[in-house]
């Protein structure tokens, strides 16, 4: 994805993503500072919605994150469709998960999946 | 109405299986540069294999997806070993290049009778990687074991040597090696209660490794409240592992916090480096043992 056309969502949907981002990585905000050489408020700012994230910035936290930058800015859907045949996985208990399983795995594969 | 005959994998299908994923097995570690002995931590070696793997709060064993390098995602909520065995597992998918759509995966579930194929292989590819013959026939005979007498306190020190489950690691050894009779197994698992019951934890159902002077790798992988048995005389370098009693089998530690630490364990020719990470910790595996930042 061309970083440099995103058309940014309101600052708000961005911070929900990256906050929840970061939370499935298994970061907190003063190692997220470390590792993308931020001040740790920035952080807070940015996932507050308070503070404006750059393009380098963005694509930074999706790749430390492991997302992909489409759904850090809220343009990828938030979960992907059970019979979009273009989703390969192997999985070995599929038709023994709870509905409310699967749908945080296909969330999550969306969350993961390159905007393509 | 008429029931489709269901498929059911034959004896002769599993053996050429279980050879095809030792053989794959044997290739990974020559990849990664290591040998048939040396125990191997199945998320650096995914790491290394550019499969970037993550702990999820999501109700399963385990997924793998095709997704650009691959990616594996595993339950944070299974025991802390089994996800270990689980990661070994879904790398086994990436190695074969396993993957299907859901509605495919859906239709071959309802059309085997036990398991699919591709899931035998993925086991046997983990328990080959995880545990390879020669490595195990090694650390028996540098700990003098005879496999006719092998007591619970054997199996835990292999066990976390090649970190797996004590149940895993019978398993292995009974059916896959044949190297302790299934009766020898179940009895063994029956003594584990008792042997657990020698320790003792604030936390419930706390997690023990056993490192004893014969332990062939420099990194331990635990968790925060598990109990390390050591040999008496071992010292840790910080309180994140900090003394916790005496045992039978040696000194016991327990982990205390998330980090990394060193430990000497008398008899072993280099530091242990001990890893902890958060109980059932969501996130990066990568990230599982960083320190919190203040």
């Amino acid at each position: 994805m061309n970083v440099s056309k995103i058309k940014f969502a309101d600052r708000e949907k961005i911070a929900t993503r990256v906050r929840l981002a970061r939370e499935m990585a298994g970061l907190s905000q003063a190692q997220v500072a470390k590792f993308i050489e931020i001040p740790r408020p920035s952080v807070t700012e940015i996932e507050s919605g308070k503070r404006r994230v750059s393009a380098d910035e963005l694509t930074q936290l999706a790749k430390l994150f492991d997302v992909s930058v489409g759904w850090l800015v809220d343009e990828n859907p938030e979960s992907v469709d059970s019979s979009d045949p273009r989703i390969q996985l192997a999985a070995r208990e599929l038709n023994q998960m709870k509905p409310d399983d699967l749908d945080r795995l296909l969330k999550l594969i969306s969350a993961i999946k390159s905007g393509s | 109405m008429t029931i489709a005959a269901k498929h059911q994998i034959s004896w002769e299908e599993k053996d050429n299986l279980a050879r095809d994923a030792m053989i794959a097995a044997m290739d990974v570690r020559f990849e990664l540069g290591m040998d048939l002995e040396e125990p191997v931590c199945a998320y650096t070696a995914s790491n290394k294999l550019d499969v970037i793997v993550r702990f999820v709060d999501v109700d399963m064993e385990g997924v793998y997806l095709p997704e650009e390098s691959g990616r594996i995602l595993i339950s944070s909520g299974r025991p802390f070993s089994r996800r270990h065995f689980t990661c070994a597992h879904e790398l086994g998918h990436h190695i074969f290049g396993h993957g299907a759509t859901l509605d495919e995966i859906r239709d071959e579930a309802n059309a085997f009778n036990f398991r699919h194929p591709n899931e035998f292989t993925a086991d046997a590819f983990a328990g080959h990687f995880l545990m390879p013959v020669v490595g195990i026939r090694n650390a028996v005979v540098r700990r003098s074991i005879d496999l006719h007498k092998i007591m619970p306190a054997h199996v835990y020190a292999l066990a976390t040597e090649f970190g797996v489950g004590y149940d895993a690691f019978l398993t292995h050894l009974a059916f896959a090696l044949k190297d302790i009779t299934p009766n020898q197994r179940s009895e063994l698992l029956r003594s584990r209660k008792a042997f657990r019951s020698m320790f003792k934890s604030e936390v419930a159902g706390a997690e023990i490794v056993l490192v004893d002077s014969h332990f062939n790798s420099s990194i331990l992988d635990i968790e925060v409240n598990h109990l390390i048995i050591a040999p008496k005389g071992s010292v840790s370098e910080s309180d994140i592992i900090k003394p916790a009693g005496d045992s039978p089998f040696g000194s016991v530690f327990q982990a205390t916090r998330r980090g990394t630490v060193r430990m000497e364990i008398p008899g072993m020719s280099e530091t242990l480096t001990v890893r902890i990470a958060p109980n059932r910790f969501i996130g990066l595996a990568k990230f599982r043992h960083l320190e919190d930042e203040e």
